[in-house]
């Protein structure tokens, strides 16, 4: 297993080598993905708050290393991730990164044809549990449990309830969701789980009045949690705002960084924000792709997540977010 | 006297009567299943039900997809289908928040999404009716095609318009008289000009006449295919403006806009009783099916409903809701009650 800090000073090195190169300064041969061709799952729609960084990076990495990419776009659906992974393969790459939402068992037939197929296959964003695969990505559960601490921090009590609005199914994804109930339990906190919807999850605002409903109905709940959806993270200023809740006087939690959440964040409406750091999840599977194609430099793996904003660190934040890296 | 009364066949035929003709008008029985719903939450979630102000979120968040059901409903009436709006709804918010975010334009801006709108409605009429590709198909591929090319447009990022809320144009759509939000009432504007315009214009006359058969009203002088192409640029229009209105309350536009809208905008048109095979609909039934679909997941998240079950009895009352719709405006319709009443006779 490869360090996150011997991860970032490979990818360092990887920028210098880019930039040295042709100087006599240069190590030979280069690393260059030059040729090859990599399929990249991305996840959301092109553009929505939790996909473009990790678009960007890959473009980036993908750039630096002359490596043709093809982004592929889910909207975060699974059954797709899976038949764009079947899709990818048939167009026989170089290599594919993929997202782990399926879970391992769907994604067994693909993973041993590309294996036969000799095609690199990377993840990220959420593992395949039981495979050596290079992963980055966040530990869902850590994020999670990161969430639920934070907010526990933030003033939460024992005795005290909470509305945990998120997916409790039993996917990958849900792993977030654990986490965060797991720290709740161990706080004390009592919560209701409310699983939103599909069109909620497409269009967040149709989740305003669904939160709004709640808050009204059980005004003593002192905190939201909203483990794994940044566009749903993004209004709940909006849902406070609409149930007549003063910024702080509920704990808000949520996940993914976007400019409405920073303004949350600004206004006081958003107490905590965990950050996945989405480019990273672009930027180095193409990087690993790449390594492990030329030299056969396999398993690395990099936990791109687990800070927090919050209102002492916004200000720094926020420029990165409005330029679609953060 | 009043058991007397209950058995006098006259009285209760005249009663018979007298509710067939109330839940004969436009919009009664579906405003009675909304009524029911409304009296339903109340009992089950009176802290949130009984306040005004989860009615207020229902006004803000409401009017974007009642607007689309009710232009969707003018195209379903005329036998067609449209389902690229949440692609216009997405072209129109872009347009509109990156000329308010580049150049601070905001009634230009308005203007301007409002033409895209326009546009991209009038290409969707010209392909059904120029092509000969009919429209569930037509619009389908549009669906797509505007949201790829919006994507492509806007280099897939989201513009956050925050300041807009500072402007006279967010006063004007999105503002708030006290507590009341003003998308509500430019909603209910587009509701009451459609009303007319179905049912005392001469557009509205020929809508119903080609969707009742096509094939008859262009023998009888009706330029089917230019009434056709209106209907289509009105759906654009209308998909245009309600893209404004959702930008304004929410501040952001992002690329997957509009996409959640989909199902619940075409299940607004069918639960408020509009026929699906064209020649028949009700603006006020649409309405009321906005309202009904917007009020049933929150009513049942705060009737303490949780987890899966809350899906799973959204369906429930979509399918009581429709039912209950047909029986009120004549139990006949619905096959089953039919078969009972008809045994009961025997």
């Amino acid at each position: 297993m490869i360090t996150r800090r011997f991860l970032l000073g490979a990818a360092c090195a990887l920028g210098m080598t880019g930039m040295l190169s042709g100087t006599a300064l240069a190590a030979e041969p280069v690393l260059t993905g030059e040729g090859m061709t990599i399929y990249f799952q991305m996840g959301g729609n092109s553009g929505d708050p939790t996909t473009l960084a990790r678009e960007l990076g890959a473009k980036a990495a993908a750039d630096m290393l002359k490596v043709k990419l093809i982004n592929q776009y889910a909207g975060w659906d699974q059954q797709k991730m899976l038949e764009q992974a079947n899709q990818a393969l048939a167009s026989q790459p170089d290599a594919i990164v993929v997202m782990g939402h399926s879970g391992t068992d769907s994604m067994k037939r693909f993973l041993n044809e590309a294996k036969e197929a000799g095609i690199v296959v990377v993840t990220n964003n959420t593992r395949l549990p039981g495979t050596d695969l290079s992963y980055f990505g966040l530990d869902n559960y850590e994020a999670g449990r990161v969430l639920g601490e934070k907010m526990v921090a933030a003033g939460l009590k024992k005795g005290d309830k909470a509305v945990i609005y998120g997916t409790f199914e039993q996917t990958a994804h849900a792993d977030i969701s654990r986490g965060t109930i797991e720290e709740f339990d161990k706080a004390g906190v009592a919560y209701d789980k409310l699983q939103w919807s599909n069109e909620a999850v497409q269009d967040p605002s149709l989740a305003v009045p669904v939160l709004a409903a709640y808050l009204e109905s059980h005004p003593d709940v002192k905190a939201i949690a909203v483990p794994g959806h940044g566009g749903i993270t993004a209004i709940l200023a909006k849902v406070l705002d609409a149930a007549g809740k003063a910024p702080g006087s509920v704990i808000t939690g949520g996940y993914d960084i976007s400019p409405a959440s920073i303004d949350g964040l600004k206004k006081g409406y958003v107490t905590v924000v965990v950050d996945q750091q989405p480019y990273l999840q672009g930027f180095m599977p193409v990087v690993a792709a790449v390594l492990q194609k030329r030299y056969g430099l396999a398993g690395l793996m990099l936990n791109t997540g687990g800070g927090v904003v919050t209102k002492d660190n916004v200000e720094a934040i926020a420029p990165l977010v409005e330029e679609g890296v953060r | 006297m009043a058991m007397q009364a209950s058995h006098d066949p006259s009285a209760a035929s005249l009663r018979l009567s007298l509710s067939r003709r109330i839940f004969a008008v436009e919009g009664m029985a579906i405003l009675a299943v909304f009524a029911l719903l409304i009296a339903i939450f109340m009992v089950t979630a009176p802290q949130t039900f009984l306040s005004y102000r989860i009615y207020m979120t229902f006004l803000a968040n409401v009017p974007p997809p009642m607007i689309l059901a009710l232009g969707l409903t003018f195209v379903v009436v005329a036998g067609e289908m449209d389902l690229s709006f949440p692609s216009i709804v997405a072209f129109s918010s872009y347009v509109f928040a990156i000329l308010f975010k580049n150049y601070e334009l905001t009634w230009l801006a308005f203007a301007a999404a409002l033409i895209v709108g326009v546009i991209l409605g009038f290409v969707n009429g010209l392909i059904v009716t120029q092509l000969g590709i009919p429209s569930m198909i037509t619009t389908l591929a549009t669906l797509f095609l505007y949201g790829g090319l919006v994507v492509i447009v806007s280099n897939g990022l989201t513009v956050a318009v925050p300041s807009v809320t500072d402007t006279v144009i967010h006063s004007v759509f999105a503002g708030r008289i006290g507590v009341l939000p003003v998308q509500a009432l430019w909603a209910l504007a587009v509701a009451v000009a459609l009303w007319f315009i179905l049912n005392r214009h001469r557009f509205g006359e020929n809508v119903l006449f080609i969707g009742d058969n096509a094939r008859v009203a262009h023998v009888v002088g009706i330029r089917v295919d230019r009434e056709k192409l209106k209907i289509f640029t009105l759906m654009g229009l209308l998909s245009a403006f309600a893209g404004i209105l959702l930008t304004l309350e929410t501040t952001t536009y992002f690329s997957s806009q509009g996409m959640g809208y989909l199902l619940i905008v075409v299940a607004s048109v069918f639960i408020g009783g509009t026929s699906i095979f064209g020649g028949s609909g009700t603006i006020v039934g649409t309405v009321v099916g906005a309202l009904i679909v917007a009020i049933i997941e929150a009513g049942l998240v705060a009737s303490g409903v949780q987890g899966f079950w809350t899906r799973f009895l959204i369906g429930v009352v979509f399918l009581v809701s429709v039912t209950l719709n047909m029986a009120l405006e004549d139990p006949d319709r619905v096959p089953l009650f039919k078969k009972i009443r008809m045994r009961l006779r025997r």
